[in-house]
């Protein structure tokens, strides 16, 4: 369903951005944690979880605006999805920016209508009709995130309820949990490239 | 040394309970603990949050205790109590809620 008209604002915007290669770059050269989570990304996306047959169908490239900040964990999740459906189907053009530099554009894609939640992948079409977002992840990895953090809990007696926050507990039971949530979140990550893909798909489909 | 710092003068947080020998009664021992996710960029935001409670209570503070974590937590405990969870109450707490949290536990003098 073809929505509002692509402003200049948003042109101008888009024109502006960073293409994915430049915005990784310029992570890596930050580096430390996110450098780290980027390259972990980008090692993750592969055969076996990216699913790019939703997408050869398009008729002509999209545009799609990226709304990021180098420190986002979902954005550095999230990019490396996007980047290896544009570079294997030619569909997508990609730009990044700075949400912070653009609020005006932030406002007006706001998750639920509040929270200027990133990565924001706006897509459009050649004449420059916006034709649908991608905001943060899909609910289902947040869902599966949240069952993951809550199975690590029921595990051990020791970690307490996982509504108490983690500086209440023991320093040596912190310890303990601690990788163990890393270990359950890291195992949502081929469901995540599905969905991601997923969304994105139903998303060029409107198209 | 001169200061040349424009800041005001910081008002004490609560009446001080001065005995007669002109002795400050002791306050009572708080601890704030801030969990934050640390892999959610909210680095900043802690900082500011201890910044702006070591300007406010110097040492009258026990300790702030700052925590890295996960799953998008922003937790502030004040001796335990759970004051503000961006779970529970979503995004960020206004630093003068924390604040206020402390200063009713610093009164607390028994």
């Amino acid at each position: 369903m073809v929505s509002t008209k692509q402003s200049a604002n948003l042109q101008d915007a888009f024109d502006s951005g960073d293409t994915y290669d430049d915005y990784a770059a310029k992570i890596r050269a930050e580096g430390g944690r996110p450098a780290n989570l980027l390259e972990k990304s980008e090692a993750t996306v592969s055969d076996a979880n990216l699913d790019v047959a939703p997408f050869t169908n398009v008729n002509k490239p999209l545009k799609v605006l990226v709304l990021s900040e180098t420190w986002c964990p979902d954005c550095t999740d999230n990019l490396p999805i996007l980047n290896e459906i544009a570079k294997r189907t030619g569909k997508f053009d990609v730009r990044i920016i700075g949400r912070d530099a653009f609020p005006e554009v932030a406002d007006a894609h706001l998750k639920e209508g509040k929270f200027r939640s990133i990565p924001t992948m706006i897509f459009f079409d050649q004449d420059g009709n916006e034709v649908g977002t991608f905001i943060e992840r899909p609910d289902t990895v947040t869902d599966l995130r949240q069952q993951r953090r809550r199975e690590v809990y029921a595990g051990d007696p020791d970690f307490g309820s996982p509504d108490t926050p983690a500086s209440e507990l023991p320093d040596e039971v912190r310890a303990t949990l601690e990788p163990r949530l890393a270990e359950a979140r890291a195992s949502t990550r081929d469901f995540a490239i599905q969905e991601v893909t997923r969304e994105l798909g139903e998303i060029v489909a409107r198209a | 040394m001169t200061s040349t710092s424009t800041t005001a003068q910081r008002v004490p947080t609560k009446p001080a309970a001065w005995d007669t020998d002109g002795n400050r009664a002791p306050l009572a021992p708080v601890r704030v603990a801030i969990t934050y996710c640390a892999e959610c960029g909210y680095e900043q935001f802690t900082l500011d949050l201890a910044a702006a409670l070591m300007r406010e209570f110097g040492a009258e503070l026990s300790k702030i205790e700052i925590v890295p974590w996960h799953d998008g937590a922003f937790d502030v405990t004040v001796n335990g109590e759970l004051i503000h969870s961006m779970y529970r109450d979503g995004g960020f707490p206004e630093h003068e809620t924390i604040i206020a949290a402390v200063r009713e536990r610093l009164a607390a003098t028994d």
